[in-house]
């Protein structure tokens, strides 16, 4: 403790302040005179430059060359740019082997000559067991539009008669309206709610495949227009509307009829349960 | 900011390039309508072009399928728009600018997709397409495999216009003039660029070590800046 009480006295004498005041200028002195070194940006800077060999900084050289620590820092990043392109240069090389560049291009200029037309196109290989081996079809480039054109509304057509054909039904014709004797009632169309499995089937049979209600046979030879009341005397509103009910939960697939008489209905349940 | 393009007769850019005659040559034929003489003399700016174009394409895309597609979509593309080419410019920067976009195209492509699949390893099977005899031990092998993926993941780290300019300038040994060109930006903005993406490699490989154990020698390298 006494000690320090000494130094402190001899520090705030006369003498010993005037010692401190010229130690801190010797200090500001020096640092003064000496040269900061280079930031990393500069350092980093420097060496991209001499990386491309671009001219660098004067200031930045001059340091550089009396400093030899930042030349040291400065040649360590060059270093190591050369050294990140040589390692992306190396990986290229173990990838792309003069092989595989001869490969590539070999298939650049495939596809050129295919480009400019002088390479022959893909060539259709014959299945090996043929006989006969086929004659391959030239359609011209110009001429294939309208073909698929025609082609497709040909196909629209036969297919528009396809789903309009009415099941074989050697009793029944198709399109024309027919009226059932009305002094005849068995000729009338069976009530299909009343009926079981096989009565809602040949309910079901009075359809065509769109589900068109074919009408009981018109009385007579008669062939004119039919009105509402005429229609009321060929087909009463029960037996009218068993069809349309048929028509509405009935399978249209002729194949799948029979599979449809023999699946209950949740309706014909209701009833058998009263 | 204005760009001033680049021309061949520009006295601060390297001589004329004979891939730029050639292309003044191929444009004639095509506009000739000699097709295939054209499609035979552009062979000879493929020769030229092809390596340093798959390189290029490599550093972006990494996998060789892919480098592959690329290259040989650009080659086509600059054949068929070669009528579009202006004389007084240099082949290989137009070709790199057709190069790099589709390179770009792709990368962007990539992204989408991996953004709905699982991304399976870039490099899985390639270690095996070289010759067998006179190759490092599997050690060395590994640990220069395990340094490039580390620089391939920093280089695919930047952004892209840092990464391109990294790519042409370090990599390829362009100038920035010439990457200038080919990126559409000022000089001065692709130096930024550039300034960038090494302090940004510089930081990410500092972290993972791979700066302090450089491969090459010292002495080697100070005769190769030489």
């Amino acid at each position: 403790m006494a000690e320090r009480a000494d130094i402190t006295a001899a520090v705030r004498s006369p003498r010993g302040s005037r010692l401190v005041s010229c130690m801190r200028s010797l200090g500001r002195f020096a640092w003064s005179t000496t040269p900061a070194h280079l930031s990393d940006d500069q350092v980093l800077a420097l060496a991209v430059d001499w990386a491309d060999g671009r001219p660098t900084d004067p200031t930045v050289t001059q340091h550089v060359t009396s400093c030899r620590r930042c030349d040291r820092r400065s040649r360590d990043a060059a270093d190591q740019l050369l050294a990140l392109a040589d390692a992306a240069t190396a990986s290229f090389d173990d990838t792309f082997t003069p092989d595989v560049l001869h490969a590539q291009r070999t298939r650049i200029g495939r596809r050129l000559n295919r480009l400019v037309g002088t390479a022959a196109p893909g060539r259709l290989l014959d299945f090996p067991f043929a006989r006969n081996p086929r004659r391959r079809i030239h359609v011209s480039s110009g001429g294939w539009m309208p073909a698929a054109v025609v082609g497709a509304l040909l196909l629209g057509l036969a297919a528009g008669q396809l789903v309009h054909l009415h099941p074989l039904d050697a009793g029944a014709s198709a399109t024309t309206t027919r009226a059932a004797d009305p002094r005849n009632p068995e000729q009338r169309a069976p009530d299909p709610r009343a009926a079981s499995g096989p009565a809602r089937l040949g309910a079901a049979q009075d359809m065509d495949m769109t589900g068109t209600i074919e009408l009981p046979p018109l009385p007579g030879n008669y062939t004119g227009p039919l009105t509402l009341d005429a229609f009321a005397q060929v087909m009463p509103d029960e037996a009218f509307l068993g069809s349309l009910d048929v028509a509405l939960t009935s399978t249209q697939v002729s194949e799948l009829v029979s599979i449809d008489a023999l699946t209950p209905r949740v309706r014909d349940l209701a009833i058998d349960i009263r | 900011m204005t760009r001033t393009p680049i021309s061949a007769t520009d006295p601060d850019v390297r001589p004329v390039a004979i891939e730029t005659l050639l292309a003044g040559e191929v444009k004639q034929l095509l506009a000739a309508g000699q097709r295939a003489q054209a499609a035979e003399r552009f062979g000879e700016i493929i020769d030229r072009q092809q390596r340093r174009a798959a390189r290029i394409a490599y550093h972006y895309l990494r996998d060789p399928a892919e480098v592959d597609e690329v290259v040989q979509d650009a080659f086509l593309k600059a054949f068929l728009h070669l009528p579009s080419f202006r004389d007084d410019l240099f082949f290989e920067l137009w070709f790199t600018r057709i190069l790099v976009n589709a390179c770009l195209d792709r990368l962007t492509a990539r992204n989408r997709r991996t953004r709905w699949l699982v991304q399976q390893e870039p490099h899985e099977g390639m270690a095996d397409t070289g010759p067998a005899s006179h190759e490092p031990s599997p050690e060395t092998r590994l640990l220069a495999k395990e340094r490039r993926a580390q620089l391939e993941a920093a280089v695919d780290r930047l952004p892209t216009r840092q990464r391109t300019a990294v790519i042409l300038i370090h990599f390829e040994g362009r100038t920035t003039r010439e990457v200038s060109v080919v990126m559409g930006l000022n000089e001065s903005t692709v130096r930024v660029h550039l300034f960038r993406a090494v302090r940004k490699l510089r930081g990410s490989l500092n972290r993972d070590g791979w700066l302090s154990r450089t491969p090459l020698d010292r002495d080697d390298r100070s005769r190769r800046r030489a």
